[in-house]
């Protein structure tokens, strides 16, 4: 199961609204799966069990990335 | 040749030089041929290697090639004419990446991150700009390639879509040799429709990867004045190992094969993990257009 890109916009935009003020999430995009489809893509500073596995019928993923800093030295 | 006789061809060569000019001789390896078959591969890079001698040695079967002289992939360095993925700085600020030319203002301009060449608004308009960055010994006015000339402002109390500058460029440049990997397209390419991506940068050089996530909001990211937030964001992993590390700000992110760009890196985490702004947001918002 995957959606079009249409489809993972929306369900990102109403994802991110109600993930806005959840302590572990820092940033919500999307992600292509291996079919060539797209799922929501929800980074995390640390695991957390409480993100849905999909949103408005379009899968979610996480990844936990940790704290993301600027790139110099 | 069958691939052990080849083997022992060369270790009996590299044993008894046929001739060692003090600017480089050749290097001795193995080259396979399509249809499978090995001969032995002369890589010349001295101007007086006669390699007849080694076809010679090898009946024949050797693979005779020119390539002059290699040099090691040394981002740190001092580097002129001016060129993609060398270290880069403003004078208060340690080192990033010089991430490509750009036309804007009716002349060319280097580009990289705000946090490089403006130190996170910290710098004013004709602060110095030195190559490489003053953590890797670039000094003013001996290093100096240029001034900034402008940023975008970088925003505490909005999101963000881009952390980038321009400055002047006041030296030779090569706006289109990406080092490693060949010559810039100059054609844009959207994050979405980009998958295997390489960038060149001062601290981890040329590496590989693929985009795995895109029209990223709500990206938090550490500065030195807090955590600021981003949106629109691309996010890279590497294939192998970490896709950039400190020091590979400001990278042009581009795509392997067509060398279109695609984004100008500006974060990560500590697993290597890596986050740009579209190069489309970055040269909108400057008001620039890519040079190649």
């Amino acid at each position: 199961m995957s959606a079009g890109l249409e489809s993972a916009r929306a369900a990102k935009a109403r994802l991110a609204a109600a993930l806005a003020s959840h302590p572990r999430v820092t940033g919500v995009g999307i992600a292509r799966d291996d079919r060539g489809g797209n799922v929501v893509k929800v980074l995390l500073t640390a695991p957390a069990d409480d993100i849905p596995a999909e949103q408005d019928g379009v899968p979610v993923v996480t990844e936990v990335v940790g704290r993301i800093a600027r790139r110099s030295l | 040749m069958n691939l052990d006789d080849v083997r022992t061809l060369k270790q009996t060569l590299l044993a008894q030089p046929l001739e060692a000019p003090a600017d480089g001789g050749a290097a001795l390896g193995v080259h396979r041929t399509p249809d499978g078959d090995f001969r032995l591969a002369v890589r010349v890079q001295g101007p007086r290697v006669d390699a007849a001698q080694y076809v010679q040695a090898a009946s024949g079967e050797a693979d005779v090639r020119e390539i002059g002289v290699v040099r090691a992939f040394e981002r740190t360095a001092r580097v002129r004419p001016l060129e993609l993925g060398v270290s880069i700085a403003e004078v208060d600020v340690t080192a990033g990446t010089l991430g490509c030319f750009a036309t804007a203002d009716g002349g060319a301009r280097i580009l990289s991150n705000n946090h490089v060449l403006a130190d996170e608004d910290r710098a004013s308009p004709g602060a110095a700009v030195v190559q490489p960055g003053p953590v890797d010994g670039g000094r003013d006015p001996a290093d100096r390639v240029g001034v900034l000339a402008r940023a975008v402002a970088l925003q505490s109390d909005a999101a963000n879509r881009v952390d980038c500058a321009l400055a002047t460029v006041e030296v030779d440049f090569d706006a289109a040799r990406v080092a490693g990997l060949g010559t810039l397209s100059g054609a844009l390419l959207a994050p979405a429709q980009a998958g295997a991506v390489a960038k060149l940068g001062r601290t981890t050089g040329l590496t590989r990867g693929t985009v795995t996530a895109f029209e990223l909001d709500g990206l938090t990211v550490q500065y030195d004045r807090g955590a600021l937030t981003f949106d629109d964001q691309v996010e890279v992993h590497g294939d192998a190992g970490a896709f950039s590390q400190g020091g590979d700000s400001g990278s042009l992110i581009v795509a392997s094969s067509s060398l279109d760009a695609v984004a100008l890196l500006f974060a990560g985490n500590d697993e290597g993990v890596t986050y740009g702004n579209p190069i489309s947001a970055v040269l909108d918002a400057l008001g620039a257009t890519l040079r190649t």
